[in-house]
């Protein structure tokens, strides 16, 4: 028989704050509570937020609040739906964010930027590639990086040469540190096993014409689809081999020579795989039309060798996805085990680990008939911290 | 084996605990609820609250301690489970169901729910209150945040912050 025990009584922590004024209907907060409150708002209200109270305000200061908002989901689309197309200008790429409530893709509107619109209203700049939010487009011989939802930009000094055959934006928001850098890189010539770049470094606010030497892997065989960014470093997959080229960026700025290193992959490379990160490590997710594969580096004593992780049947994941339709992966979530896959005409996040689809999107909303055919082609998860940072603080519109 | 005492039973019917209210009203309820606080759990399972002793919340009143156990009381099964992996999808809507109306209410009660499922640590009831007030201010003004919440006017100095913050965040307006 137990004791009785008269004296217990639960006694709260009572912080300063705590406490319901009921009289009045105030809600006065704890820290926690707030943070829990900011955590599940959208990424505009969360901005908003900052300025509701002092308490608010150094809530959403904190480091540890920041990162553990949710990603935002951004991405990249052709303007394929009728509508869509006549209201945007041009049939170029477009960029749109998906922090909306109910599943909505929104498209942003980019006549901020300092483009000259020709006759028909279209500005006459192309987005050249997205990475982590930012986008990077020309106009001419001019490059823009722009930030489509707060609107900053940067116009780039004009590049040493004008013919540029591909262009990457290299930004990685979650390991660039307070600064925020980025590259551009213009491949400007290929040679059998390396390239002629000219890279801009936002660090140092200039271009530089640099030399990649890829090792053993061709540059013919390079894959210009398969660009993928982590913390200053490029990797691009080379097709119908088991390598991918990583060119460390950041390493030795002012080297001539671009580090690179040849990447083994797991299984030769199809037009479908794809490299990403997550959780900090390297993963190659490859699908072969009815089965799709993620693997993950692991790292033995320098020894780095590749384990099957996840394999789910592409059925299962995007019903009827057979019936024609096409399913494209798009993106790794940066910490849980979750893919972001394309199939006409939505997006969806689908849970490796519970099996099962824990979101969609969709442009024009959940309404089956106001969906718009857009085709998505890139996408994104941008930490939302960046979206309350100093990014591209060299300039800024105001609307 | 010795018969367990006091309906402190592992097997037939289920121990019961008694909570207090700040008013003093009992509440009998089966410890299994009364554990998703974080708070009661290791006192529970350390035997408090059962017989004729209670364990007494001079925190929460009676009208709030009733609407924290019918959530407990829901949840607990599904707690009981290990969460999500075994219920069945039907399980889940109907907890999702409850859980929107639950949380359907006056805003004063609401408020006393925050704070209860706060000092109490009810993870999913902290989680799913703080996404009713996330709820009631997302897509509103800094100024209506504020009067949503009940905070008083804002000073001079803060209504300028607030003016200046819609310049240099002028994309989280629109």
């Amino acid at each position: 028989m137990r004791q009785r025990r008269p004296d217990l009584v639960i006694r709260f922590h009572s912080g300063k704050n705590v406490g319901v004024a009921e009289e009045r209907g105030t809600l006065s907060l704890t820290d926690d509570l707030v943070a829990e409150i900011i955590l599940k708002l959208p990424v505009k209200s969360v901005a908003r937020s900052q300025c509701v109270a002092k308490t608010w305000h150094a809530a959403i200061s904190d480091d540890y609040l920041r990162r553990r908002l949710p990603p935002q989901l951004s991405v990249v689309y052709f303007p394929d739906d009728p509508s869509t197309a006549a209201h945007g200008n041009n049939q170029g790429p477009r960029f749109a964010s998906g922090g909306g409530e109910g599943g909505l893709l929104e498209d942003c509107d980019l006549s901020f930027l300092p483009f000259k619109q020709d006759d028909a209203g279209a500005a006459a700049a192309v987005v050249c590639d997205a990475c982590n939010g930012l986008l990077l487009l020309r106009a001419a011989a001019r490059f823009v990086v722009a930030d489509p939802v707060t609107r900053r930009w940067a116009a780039l000094p004009p590049p040493p040469s004008d013919d540029a055959m591909l262009s990457v934006l290299a930004f990685d928001p979650s390991t660039s540190g307070a600064r925020h850098g980025y590259h551009v890189v213009n491949f400007t010539g290929w040679r059998d096993r390396g390239a002629r770049l000219e890279v801009f470094s936002s660090a140092a606010g200039a271009w530089a014409r640099r030399d990649a030497d890829f090792g053993d892997v061709g540059a013919d065989d390079l894959l210009c689809g398969s660009v993928h960014v982590h913390g200053g470093a490029v990797y691009i997959l080379a097709a119908g081999t088991d390598r991918a080229v990583r060119m460390d960026l950041a390493a030795g700025d002012d080297d001539e020579l671009v580090a690179c290193t040849v990447v083994r992959l797991p299984e030769p490379v199809d037009g479908d795989g794809r490299v990403a990160h997550s959780g900090g490590r390297l993963h190659y997710v490859a699908s072969d039309g009815e089965l799709l594969k993620v693997w993950v580096q692991l790292d033995d004593e320098g020894q780095s060798s590749w384990r099957l992780k996840h394999a789910v049947k592409i059925d299962d994941v995007v019903e009827g996805a057979c019936g024609g339709g096409e399913v494209r992966f798009l993106a790794l979530h940066p910490e849980k085990d979750a893919v972001y896959l394309w199939s006409p005409w939505k997006l969806v996040e689908y849970d490796l680990v519970r099996n099962e689809v824990t979101g969609a999107w969709q442009f024009g909303g959940k309404d089956h008939n106001n969906v718009q055919k857009n085709r998505v082609v890139k996408t994104c998860l941008v930490p939302s911290s960046f979206y309350l940072s100093d990014c591209l603080a060299d300039r800024r519109v105001q609307s | 084996m010795a018969a367990p005492e006091s309906g402190d039973g592992n097997n037939g019917a289920a121990r019961m605990v008694t909570l207090i209210s700040s008013d003093n009203t009992r509440f009998e309820v089966e410890a299994a609820a009364a554990s998703l606080s974080q708070t009661l759990q290791l006192t529970i399972l350390d035997g408090g609250g059962g017989g004729g002793d209670g364990i007494p919340l001079p925190n929460v009143d009676s009208a709030t301690l009733s609407k924290v156990l019918e959530y407990c009381i829901k949840h607990a099964p599904a707690a009981a489970n290990g969460g999500a992996p075994n219920a069945t999808a039907v399980d889940r809507a109907e907890l999702e169901r409850f859980d929107n109306e639950f949380v359907n209410i006056d805003q004063s009660v609401l408020y006393s729910l925050i704070m209860a499922a706060h000092n109490l640590e009810i993870e999913g009831l902290q989680s799913l209150v703080a996404k009713k007030v996330a709820d009631m201010i997302k897509g509103k003004s800094p100024m209506e945040i504020r009067r949503t919440l009940g905070f008083p006017d804002p000073t001079p100095e803060e209504q300028a912050e607030m003016n200046a913050h819609m310049l240099e965040y002028g994309w989280a307006y629109e």
